[in-house]
């Protein structure tokens, strides 16, 4: 509430008083909101997914399923960044949005005639974000009323009922689940790799992998979008200071209703991408409550509001298997025992604490601190200014859920 | 007595307190004045611990007798307050009575009496009887919740809580908020009174600063975080240039 | 006389009655592990995820002594004194040092060390259900030829969740210490000007519910569920509704919310079927926080900001 400090480019913006006092007072609250140029987000965000795919030519093709289940949570984690990051609701139950995704999506392709068109997978994917903008709805409705631990422990009740009320539906399989046919890949794309029959093997675990990137790219965008949109800039309002945003005219409820509702939409698409890849559901697996805190983790670990830290979130899934084996086989430990068996889960939670302990701003916060420091260094080493070097840790320290974006 | 040496207590950029020297000797009220903002109630919270001090010391000079080979002795125990814990330096003896109350909404009277006692060694019973004595009030409401206590009613509780454990410091900030002139006239007549007969060392934070001058024995003003007069009350009192530009006191 | 008697036996087999003793038996878990987040969320406004995973390991060290040979009594003892230290080593190691920090951090941190305790006990125990025995004969009564949906275990029970709620009520409304657990969460600062050693308050809070949620768990494994690493999630969230429902910092409405939903829940399951007793719990917590967000018998009408 300091003096309104708008970025050099909110000038260009001509609009009503409201409103443009409005975005100036959510610059100012923040200090400052950096946002790019939207070309150079566009460009920044085509090129990584292009560079992505590209990569997916050069991984061995028994990796790259994983590669593309990674970038389905990134879209999940995406989601639940919007939610948690940015409107300040915390949420175990995002795995429960995905659960509903990849239901809708798995059901409509399974009760199509012509179910490996790959038209009705896009429209399966269509009806998952659908559906989960409408669950989301309904969970959003109670959640503009709570707060904190009330909120997450609505979430995490709603992401323990979900598998549960799922598996009493007799046509979505019960307990045993639903099957998805894999995408095929087109001629062209099966030619590019030359052999017929070899280059159509590669071709079958790698085009599924590239759509699903292309399509998480996609969506970084227009998170990218959201985020510095004038409903970005509310919602971070409404989670720095709810009563100033209510006072400069912000409709809280239906603030915090949209953004279960667009998390939602995030999480199902995340879910049912996740399952064109993984290709099998079940109440019981992928999706199960602790998903959500797998999900939590992702976030948190990647760093908490930021675009970075959900792509990073998903580069972590996605080698997690190996890098968890390597970890494993390095201590002693085989993968048959309890103690092999159960490495993910420990470590993941053990990250999970330690980051919150140690580094609450996780990777991208880490660097962004290690940037200021580094940027700090040079500066006084370069003017050489009499004034002290200023403790790094004032602005990097615990406040995982209000710090700037990237 | 409480020595306080070259304290200083910054908030951030923010410094509260710089380099305040002065002492409060036992048995007598010590005001401290100053306007808004002056750093009254970071001096009166440093000395409980609440706030980290930046430089400085505040020591607590306790002469009591004891016992050496049968005969009475008089012996001079000394506590560096400064790194103390607040649950510590209260089991020392230091009340504080802190600006706005503090007094707990969701306790009744009794409850919030009882829990002023219960770390020192009174005799509950007694101790409350004395406060009702004194304010008698508090014992018509004693089940009632604080919650429901009008504001004086708050203070007068606020007071009570710190009174029961009969302390030997006492740190009050603006006591006199929001109570009767009569109530506060009364209430600082039996402080005045246990500093006489008990030794009481008090602190008083007072935003008025002509009847704070007419009670205390020695007064001390501040003006944005240093000390710009430390003397008895009467040549505080006598001072046009203090009582002009420090205290808000026109020549009458 | 005997036809006395013999109406009173069909009254206690009765439909009604049946699902009342099924639902209470079932309500005053949910109370137990409403109160222990309770006990938490007023010391320290953390609401414990792990307050059921918790519980489970406690229960699990209980079942390493019984697999020696102990007796049950010890080994309920034993799973007790390590719930109650296991809360104060959380609260010291792992929440201390997020007091101050946005609300999110210690919900992750929780949530974190639910992911690990369940992750380490699958290890040291495996994921294997385990029958943990009870003291008393789990076997329903006859009344002249009718099923009473009671047993000595059940009647055990009933009362060792009463004792409990009294001795907690008592504790914390009419002792010292109870006074100063109170201050400490209501008023720290005031706490401690007055003296009251505000952090050994807060460890002992922690405590107490976690020693609370371990007779929870026991009662649950000991009875039908049997020991695994899980055995607690759904009771959690049961037990989370119930809180919500009777406000996060009312005990009371803790304990009237976990016996009102058992009770709820079983007959639904009865009377309408299995499907919508799944869905029981989130609808009652759906419909009373869009009556009152801060539960019912929340004294608290402000909102926290
Ligand atoms: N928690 C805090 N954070 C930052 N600055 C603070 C804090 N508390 C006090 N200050 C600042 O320190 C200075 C002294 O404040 P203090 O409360 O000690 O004044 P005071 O003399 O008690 O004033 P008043 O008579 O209004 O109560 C003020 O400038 C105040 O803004
Ligand atoms: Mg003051």
């Amino acid at each position: 509430m300091s003096t309104p400090t708008s970025p050099p480019h909110d000038a260009t913006h001509v609009e009503q008083p409201k409103v443009s006092s409005l975005k100036k007072f959510a610059a100012g609250s923040r200090g400052v909101i950096r946002a790019y140029p939207s070309a150079t987000r566009i460009v920044s965000i085509t090129l990584l997914t292009f560079l992505a795919i590209l990569a997916t030519f050069y991984i061995s093709d028994t990796q790259n399923p994983a590669i593309g289940e990674g970038a389905a949570v990134a879209v999940a984690v995406l989601g639940l960044t919007w939610l948690t990051g940015w409107s300040g609701q915390v949420s175990l139950g995002n795995s429960g949005f995905m659960m509903v995704g990849a239901y809708t999506a798995s059901l409509w392709i399974n009760h199509h005639p012509s179910a490996t068109q790959p038209s009705s997978y896009g429209i399966g994917l269509v009806l998952a974000v659908a559906v989960g903008a409408v669950t989301g709805l309904i969970l959003g409705l109670p959640a503009t009323r709570l707060r904190g631990p009330y909120l997450a422990g609505m979430t995490i009740a709603f992401a323990v009922v979900i598998p549960s009320f799922i598996q009493t539906l007799s046509f979505a399989g019960g307990s045993g689940g639903l099957q998805v046919f894999a995408l095929t890949p087109p001629q062209w794309f099966v030619n590019f790799f030359n052999d017929q029959e070899y280059g159509y093997q590669i071709a079958n675990a790698q085009w599924p992998t590239d759509i699903v990137i292309a399509i998480a790219g996609f969506s970084f965008l227009i998170m990218a979008n959201l985020f510095h949109s004038k409903l970005g800039r509310s919602m971070r309002m409404v989670r720095d200071n709810d009563v100033a945003a209510e006072l400069a005219g912000i409709n809280l409820p239906r603030m915090r209703a949209l953004a279960f509702v667009i998390s939602a939409s995030f999480g199902a698409l995340g879910g049912a991408l996740f399952i064109y890849i993984a290709n099998t559901i079940t109440p019981e697996e992928p999706f199960q409550f602790t998903f959500g805190i797998t999900l939590l983790t992702l976030m948190v670990v990647g760093g908490i509001g930021t675009l970075w830290g959900a792509a990073i979130a998903g580069v972590v899934f996605a080698y997690q298997g190996p890098w968890i084996a390597w970890l494993s086989s390095h201590v002693g430990i085989s993968s048959t025992t309890n103690l092999g068996q159960q490495m993910p889960n420990i470590l993941f939670s053990g990250i999970l604490i330690l980051t919150m302990l140690l580094a609450p701003r996780g990777i991208v916060g880490g660097i962004q601190d290690l940037v200021r420091i580094v940027k700090k260094l040079l500066a006084s080493s370069a003017s050489r200014s009499e004034t002290s070097p200023e403790s790094p840790s004032d602005n990097a320290s615990g406040d995982a859920a209000t710090h700037s974006p990237s | 007595m409480i020595k306080v040496e070259n304290l200083s207590v910054n908030y951030g950029a923010v410094q509260a307190l710089r380099d305040v020297s002065f002492t409060a000797k036992t048995g007598v009220i010590t005001a401290v004045l100053g306007a808004n903002g002056a750093g009254k109630t970071s001096l009166l919270r440093s000395m409980s611990g609440l706030v980290k001090i930046a430089n400085g010391s505040i020591t607590i000079e306790d002469a009591h007798t004891v016992m050496v080979d049968g005969h009475p002795q008089s012996a001079v125990e000394s506590h560096e307050l400064r790194g103390m814990k607040t649950e510590d330096i209260a089991r020392l003896g230091v009340g504080h009575v802190p600006e706005g109350r503090g007094v707990i909404a969701e306790f009744t009277v009794e409850e919030n009496l009882r829990l002023g006692a219960l770390s020192s060694k009174v005799n509950l019973a007694e101790g409350l009887a004395r406060q009702f004595e004194q304010f008698p009030v508090l014992g018509e409401r004693r089940k009632q919740y604080a919650s429901t206590l009008s504001g004086g009613e708050r203070q007068m509780l606020a007071m009570a809580r710190a009174l029961i454990a009969e302390p030997k410091v006492l740190l009050l900030d603006e006591p006199s908020l929001g109570l009767a002139p009569l109530v506060t006239a009364d209430m600082m007549a039996t402080i005045r009174q246990l500093c006489e007969s008990q030794g009481l060392t008090v602190i008083l934070v007072e935003q008025n600063a002509k009847s704070a001058l007419r009670i205390a024995h020695d007064a001390v003003v501040l003006h944005i975080g240093s000390v710009v007069a430390a003397a008895d009350a009467a040549t505080v009192a006598a001072d046009d240039q203090l009582r002009h530009y420090y205290l808000g006191l026109v020549q009458e | 006389m005997i036809a006395l008697l013999a109406s009173l036996d069909s009254f206690l087999s009765s439909r009604i009655m049946t699902d009342l003793f099924y639902g209470l038996a079932l309500g005053v878990i949910y109370a137990l592990v409403a109160l222990s987040l309770v006990i938490i969320w007023q010391s320290t406004h953390v609401l414990n995820f792990a307050q059921g995973a918790m519980a489970t390991f406690a229960t699990f060290v209980g079942m390493t002594q019984l697999d020696r040979g102990l007796n049950w009594w010890v080994c309920f003892a034993i799973a007790i004194l390590f719930g109650f230290l296991f809360g104060g080593f959380t609260e010291r190691v792992l929440i201390r040092p997020l007091y101050g920090k946005p609300e999110i951090n210690p919900i992750v941190v929780m949530v974190g060390l639910l992911g690990l305790l369940e992750a380490i006990g699958q290890t040291f125990w495996s994921s294997s259900t385990r029958n943990y025995p009870a003291p008393f004969s789990q076997d329903y009564w006859q009344l002249h030829g009718r099923l009473v949906a009671l047993s000595a275990w059940v009647i055990f029970e009933f009362f060792l969740a009463v004792v409990i709620m009294v001795s907690i009520l008592i504790l914390f409304q009419f002792t010292n210490i109870g006074l100063r657990l109170r201050a400490a969460a209501l008023a720290p600062e005031v706490a401690r000007l007055l003296g009251v050693r505000v952090n050994r308050m807060l460890t002992l809070g922690w405590m107490i519910a976690s020693a609370v949620g371990t007779i929870a768990a026991i009662i649950v494994t000991a009875g039908t569920g049997g020991l695994n690493v899980n055995v607690m999630d759904a009771f959690f969230v049961s037990g989370f509704i119930a809180a919500a429902i009777g406000g996060l910092d009312s005990p009371v409405g803790a304990v009237i919310g976990g016996i009102v939903l058992g009770v709820t829940t079983d007959f639904v399951r009865d009377y309408w079927s299995g499907n919508a007793a799944q869905l029981t719990p989130l609808v009652a917590l759906l419909v009373v926080l869009m009556i009152r967000p801060e539960g019912l018998f929340s004294k608290s009408t402000t909102r926290r900001v």
